[in-house]
């Protein structure tokens, strides 16, 4: 019954540390994620053709 | 007495639940208050992505001879490892399809397989309840069995008693190193930033960082309610953070150094199966059985979007960013990889070929591609 006790405890303390933490607003959170997404998409090749990539072979050769 | 004891006990629990209860609410209303903004509608809007002509199917590995349950890139960006209910890991060259090394297991459901960072090992775990290490051999000898002996084994391999035309099992299962041992299934594992050190996630509620070379217990991380189905590390090169995922529909974020529990979100209807990083490390998506993707944003500390369709009905099993975090993707159980758009919130289309549930997806180290494994006993690699 004590270990029931200390987990209700220790949950107890858990929440209230989650109560303290300093939260920003969701526009500014979102603001620099939309950013981070907009500066790198140029380099993201399922987006844009990548320069060379060995999954498209532009002929029938292999790497070997 | 003893019956006096156990009713104050009764007493006690049920105030601090209560307690609980009251600051879970508050915890929701603080939340609540940064609330100001939508993801998906907040400023200019971006350019549409068409994604149907872009990616396709490009690989067919076949090899396994049952379901494929998990995968994993290894950071040359070209090989693959992947465990299967068969009991088997299987080593790939994607570019070119071979197989370059099999690990038969004297278990089956191999539910989860990791590449070291090096590239010189595998770490591999299911039903066993243990989390093993194996060395890798390089492309060019075809056979573990011999004299050679791999430098990142721990052990010296013993050739006396597996004869000469012994089978390369033999070998290499003496060549196995047991680093973790949980009290149920392990249902994920990853190296963290080197090849010393392991974390798993577990059936029996826990996750736990081991350190390889000695097989310890490093720290344990107790929280979930049921079993936790998935568990990865930040990207960020010194964060010391880990999400995990469960049956109990929670995510929790970890401090890998104090054990301690920072941040929890619980807004899925279901298991969560998957947990993945936003490439900032600042927020981070679940996929789970109520067949949405969710994302949190750690900062905002709440569920900043919601990633489904009506026509998306069958759960979520595995899901994956693109590199930019443009595009998230979810292997469901509708045998499909559904395809979003993280800042429009679209959906945009859906990717066919596998002829059963896909089980696992994976970004590969730079993006140029993605590879899913499927209960068909296949993997395939998209691009």
């Amino acid at each position: 019954m004590n270990h029931a006790v200390q987990n209700a405890q220790k949950l107890l303390d858990e929440l209230r540390y989650h109560l303290t933490i300093e939260r920003v607003p969701v526009s500014k959170a979102a603001t620099d994620l939309r950013n981070y997404v907009l500066d790198n998409q140029g380099r993201d090749f399922l987006l844009v053709k990548p320069p060379d990539n060995p999954f498209k072979p532009k002929s029938s050769c292999m790497f070997l | 007495m003893a019956g006096n004891k156990n009713a104050s006990h009764v007493d006690t629990i049920e105030s601090l639940k209560k307690e609980a209860e009251q600051l879970r609410k508050k915890l929701q209303e603080d939340r609540k208050n940064l609330n100001d903004a939508e993801l998906f509608t907040m400023g200019k809007k971006p350019e549409t992505l068409n994604l149907s002509f872009q990616v396709r199917c490009r690989r067919i590995l076949k090899g396994h001879t049952s379901k494929v349950l998990d995968m994993d890139w290894s950071l040359d960006k070209r090989r693959i490892v992947s465990s299967s209910q068969d009991g088997k890991i299987l080593v790939w060259d994607a570019f070119t399809t071979n197989k370059e090394q099999a690990i038969s297991l004297p278990t089956t459901w191999v539910n989860a397989c990791a590449y070291a960072p090096s590239g010189g090992s595998i770490a591999c775990g299911g039903l066993d309840n243990k989390c093993s290490v194996f060395p890798l051999h390089s492309a060019t000898s075809t056979s573990g069995s011999g004299g050679t002996t791999s430098s990142s084994s721990n052990k010296p391999a013993v050739t006396s008693s597996a004869g000469q035309g012994d089978s390369t099992a033999g070998t290499i299962m003496q060549q196995r190193k047991v680093v973790a041992m949980h009290t149920s299934y392990i249902s994920a594992c990853t190296f963290t930033h080197s090849d010393y050190q392991i974390l798993t996630a577990s059936g029996d509620s826990t996750c736990a960082l081991w350190d390889v070379e000695s097989s310890q217990l490093l720290q344990s991380f107790h929280g979930h309610q049921s079993d936790v189905m998935d568990a990865a590390l930040s990207p960020c090169e010194t964060g010391n953070l880990f999400i995990s995922g469960g049956c109990d529909k929670t995510a929790y974020v970890w401090d890998m150094r104090t054990a301690k529990c920072v941040q929890s979100f619980q807004t899925h209807d279901s298991d969560i199966n998957s947990v993945r990083w936003f490439p900032t490390g600042e927020a981070f998506a679940t996929g789970s059985d109520d067949a949405t993707i969710r994302m949190y944003d750690l900062r905002a500390d709440r569920e900043i979007a919601c990633f489904s369709k009506d026509s998306v009905i069958f759960g979520v099993n595995s899901i994956d960013f693109s590199v930019s975090g443009r595009m998230i993707f979810g292997a469901c159980n509708d045998y499909l990889v559904h395809a979003w758009d993280t800042i429009r919130g679209v959906k945009l289309g859906a990717l066919f070929g596998h002829e059963n549930r896909v089980s696992c997806l994976k970004m590969s180290p730079d993006g140029t591609a993605f590879c899913t494994g499927s209960w068909d006993s296949t993997l395939r690699v998209w691009a």
